[in-house]
C-alpha cells in the first residue's frame, strides 16, 4: 500500500519533471525562432515573450516537488554536522513540517485564487489574451505534489526515529548506524 | 500596540535567518516568512491572496528567461565535454611560462566562462580537467587548487552569468548593460591572476616545477584551433556580440547562445538523446531552485518595502554622517561575512531589497555598484568554511587534500578578488565604460 503511494508520488512527480524539461526545450527554440523572423523576416511572434514568461511560473512549480525528493532546494548547512542522528531525525520533521505548511498555505489559496480567476475570467491584457487561470493554477497544482512530497519526508524522518531507538535497544553499544541522508532518502 | 519599523525589520530577518540555520530551504524560509507576514501585515485572507499574485507576477517576468537559458548553455558545454578539448587546444599555445599549468587553468576559466555561467560547473570542468595533469607535474596546492578555485569565479563575472541576471534585475538595472558591464572587470581579474601566477612562480619555483613541454608541429595548433577554438567565438558572437549590437535582448541572446551550444555539441558528435537528458535535468535542478527562491523572495522584498521598514532603515542611512565610499564599503563587508557561511543566491536576496534602495537613494551608480557587489558573492563561494566552490574542489582534488589545504590555496585568490573590488571602487570606469558603447 505504502510502496504503491511512493511509487506513484514518484511517478507523478517524474511526470511533472519531464513536462518541464519539454517547456524548457520550447523556451529555448521559440525564443530563437522569434529573433530570426523578426530579424530576417520582419515579422515579431507576439505571443513568444508572454508565454516564455508563463513558463517560468510553471517550472519550479512543475520541478518543486521531484527536486524536494533528491534534497535538491537548496538550505544552509551550518548546522548539519553538529547534529547527533537522534537530532537530525528531529529536524528532518522540523524541516519536513514546516515545508508541509508553507506547501498546504499555497495549495489552498492558490486554488481559491484560481477559482476567483476563472470565474471573472481574468485574461491577460495582451495581443493573445490568455486565460490568467492557465497560469495561476499551477501554483495549487505544484504545492500539492510538494506538501505531499514533505509528507512523504516526515514519514520517513519518523521512521528513521524509531528505528534508532530500537537499535539502540537491540545493540547499546554499536554505533549508529545511520547515514546523515537517513530520513531523506530519496523513496 | 505600536511596533517600530525596526522591531518588525529585525523579527523578519531573525525569523528568516533562524529558519535557515534550522536546515529550512532557502526558498520556503522565503515564502514561509511572507505567509506569517502576509498574515499579520497585509491582513490575513486579502494578504495571502495577494501573496499568490506576487508569486506569479514576479515569476512571471519575460528579463528573467536568461537565467534557466544561460544554465542551459552551460550544462549543455559540461556534458558534451566540449570543455577539455578546448582546453587540449590550449595547451598546444603554451610554450614554457613559469606556473604553466596554473595559467592554463586562468585561460581555460576564462574561456569556459564565456560559455557557462556558474562557479560550480565551471570549478569542476577546471578541476576534473587539470588537476590529474597538474599532481603528474607535481604541482603543489598553491598552483594546483588555487588557481582553479580562483578561476571557477570568473564565470559568474563574464556573460553568461544567471546571478547577474538576477542581480540586475532585481536592482532594475538594464540586464543587457550589466551583462556587458562585467566583462572588464572579469578580464581584469583574470589578468590579475596570471600575473600572480607568474610572479608566485619566479619566486618559488618548487611549487610549480617546470617540466619539458614536447613541441607540436605549427600546422597541428593551427588545425586544433580552427576546429576547437573557432566554433567558440560564435558561440560568444551569438550571446556578447548579439546584446553588445542591440540586435537581441538578453534572453533572445541566451536563446541563440543555447542552440549554438547544441550545434556545437552536434557538430562534434557528442549530441545525442543521452548528453541531452543529462543538460536538460541539470538545467532544470538549478532553474527550478533558483526560480523557487526568486517566488518566495519578491514578496519578502514587497512585505520590507510595505513594513515601512525599507523606507526607514534608507532613511536612518542616508541622514548617516558618513561618505558614500564609507557605506559602499560597509554593505559589501555585509555580503562577505555572510559569504563565509551562505551560498551566492540567498545573499542576493537578504540583501538586494535593502541595498538597492540606499543605493538609489545615495545615488550610488548601479552598474558600479552591482559589479563589486557580484564580486563579492562570488569570493563568498570560495572562502571558508562553507563556500560551495571549495566543496566542488574537494571533491575533484587528489586523495589525501585536507579541507584546510584547500582553504589555504583559496586565500591568495580571495585577497586578488578583494583587490580587483578595490581597483573598480576607486576606477568605476572599469564597470562604467563598456556599457556606454552599447547600440540599443
Amino acid at each position: 500500500m505504502k510502496n504503491t503511494l511512493f511509487r506513484w508520488l514518484d511517478n507523478i512527480e517524474n511526470a511533472f519533471a519531464v513536462l518541464a524539461c519539454i517547456l524548457l526545450l520550447f523556451a529555448t527554440f521559440s525564443i530563437g525562432a522569434q529573433v530570426i523572423s523578426r530579424t530576417f523576416f520582419d515579422y515579431p511572434l507576439l505571443w513568444v515573450d508572454e508565454v516564455n514568461a508563463y513558463i517560468l511560473v510553471y517550472l519550479p512549480f512543475l520541478a518543486g516537488a521531484w527536486l524536494a525528493r533528491s534534497s535538491g532546494h537548496i538550505a544552509v548547512d551550518i548546522i548539519e554536522g553538529m547534529l547527533s542522528p537522534r537530532l537530525r531525525a528531529y529536524n528532518d520533521m522540523l524541516v519536513a513540517l514546516i515545508g508541509i505548511a508553507v506547501s498546504a498555505v499555497l495549495f489552498w489559496y492558490g486554488t481559491l485564487v484560481s477559482i476567483d480567476h476563472y470565474v471573472r475570467d481574468i485574461r491577460s491584457m495582451s495581443v493573445i489574451a490568455i486565460p490568467k487561470l492557465y497560469v495561476i493554477v499551477i501554483i495549487p497544482i505544484g504545492s500539492l505534489l510538494l506538501a505531499l512530497e514533505f509528507a512523504r519526508k516526515l514519514y520517513l524522518a519518523t521512521l528513521a526515529r524509531k528505528k534508532q531507538d530500537e537499535d539502540i535497544v537491540i545493540t547499546p553499544d554499536s554505533p549508529s548506524l545511520f547515514t546523515k541522508e537517513q530520513g531523506i532518502k530519496e523513496g | 500596540m505600536i511596533v517600530d519599523w525596526w522591531q518588525i525589520l529585525l523579527l523578519i530577518f531573525f525569523s528568516l535567518l533562524a529558519l535557515m540555520i534550522l536546515r529550512v530551504p532557502v526558498a520556503f524560509s522565503f515564502l514561509a516568512i511572507n505567509i506569517v507576514a502576509a498574515i499579520f501585515l497585509w491582513g490575513g485572507e486579502v494578504g495571502l491572496r495577494q501573496l499568490m499574485g506576487s508569486i506569479e507576477s514576479s515569476l512571471a517576468t519575460f528579463a528573467l528567461a536568461p537565467i534557466p537559458l544561460f544554465i542551459l548553455m552551460g550544462e549543455i558545454m559540461f556534458h558534451t565535454g566540449i570543455a577539455p578539448r578546448m582546453i587540449d587546444t590550449l595547451d598546444k599555445w603554451f610554450g614554457k611560462v613559469p606556473g604553466r599549468l596554473s595559467l592554463l587553468a586562468v585561460t581555460g576559466g576564462t574561456l569556459i566562462s564565456t560559455l557557462t555561467g556558474s562557479t560550480m560547473a565551471s570549478t569542476s570542468m577546471l578541476g576534473s580537467t587539470l588537476v590529474p595533469e597538474m599532481e603528474r607535474r607535481q604541482y603543489k596546492n598553491q598552483m594546483s587548487i588555487g588557481p582553479i578555485l580562483g578561476s571557477g569565479t570568473l564565470a559568474a563575472l563574464i556573460p553568461p552569468s544567471a546571478l547577474g541576471v538576477l542581480l540586475a534585475s532585481m536592482g532594475q538595472i538594464s540586464i543587457g548593460a550589466f551583462m556587458i558591464a562585467i566583462i572588464l572587470p572579469g578580464v581584469l581579474m583574470a589578468i590579475l591572476f596570471g600575473l600572480y601566477i607568474i610572479i608566485r612562480a619566479k619566486l618559488q619555483p618548487e611549487l610549480a616545477p617546470h617540466y619539458d613541454v614536447a613541441s607540436i608541429p605549427f600546422s597541428e595548433k593551427i588545425k586544433a584551433t580552427v576546429v576547437y577554438i573557432f566554433p567558440l567565438s560564435l558561440i560568444i558572437f551569438l550571446v556578447v556580440g548579439l546584446m553588445f549590437l542591440g540586435v537581441a535582448t538578453p534572453t533572445e541572446a541566451a536563446a541563440m547562445g543555447s542552440i549554438g551550444s547544441l550545434l556545437l555539441a552536434a557538430y562534434y558528435k557528442q549530441l545525442n538523446f543521452h548528453t541531452l537528458k543529462l543538460a536538460l535535468i541539470g538545467t532544470l535542478k538549478i532553474s527550478a531552485m533558483m526560480l523557487m527562491i526568486i517566488a518566495g523572495s519578491t514578496g519578502f522584498s514587497q512585505i520590507l518595502s510595505f513594513s515601512g521598514a525599507t523606507s526607514e532603515l534608507v532613511r536612518m542611512i542616508a541622514s548617516l554622517d558618513v561618505s558614500v565610499t564609507l557605506l559602499v564599503i560597509g554593505m559589501l563587508l555585509i555580503v562577505l561575512v555572510l559569504g563565509s557561511f551562505m551560498e551566492s543566491l540567498s545573499i542576493l536576496m537578504v540583501c538586494l531589497p535593502i541595498f538597492i534602495p540606499i543605493a538609489n537613494t545615495l545615488g550610488i551608480d548601479l552598474l558600479w555598484f552591482a559589479a563589486m557587489l557580484l564580486i563579492t558573492i562570488e569570493i563568498g563561494t570560495i572562502s571558508p568554511p562553507f563556500g560551495t566552490g571549495l566543496f566542488v574542489m574537494k571533491a575533484v582534488a587528489p586523495k589525501g587534500v585536507k579541507m584546510g589545504q584547500v582553504y589555504a590555496a583559496a586565500f591568495p585568490f580571495i585577497c586578488l578578488d578583494l583587490l580587483l573590488v578595490a581597483i573598480i571602487m576607486i576606477f568605476p570606469q572599469i564597470a562604467t565604460w563598456l556599457p556606454t558603447l552599447m547600440r540599443t
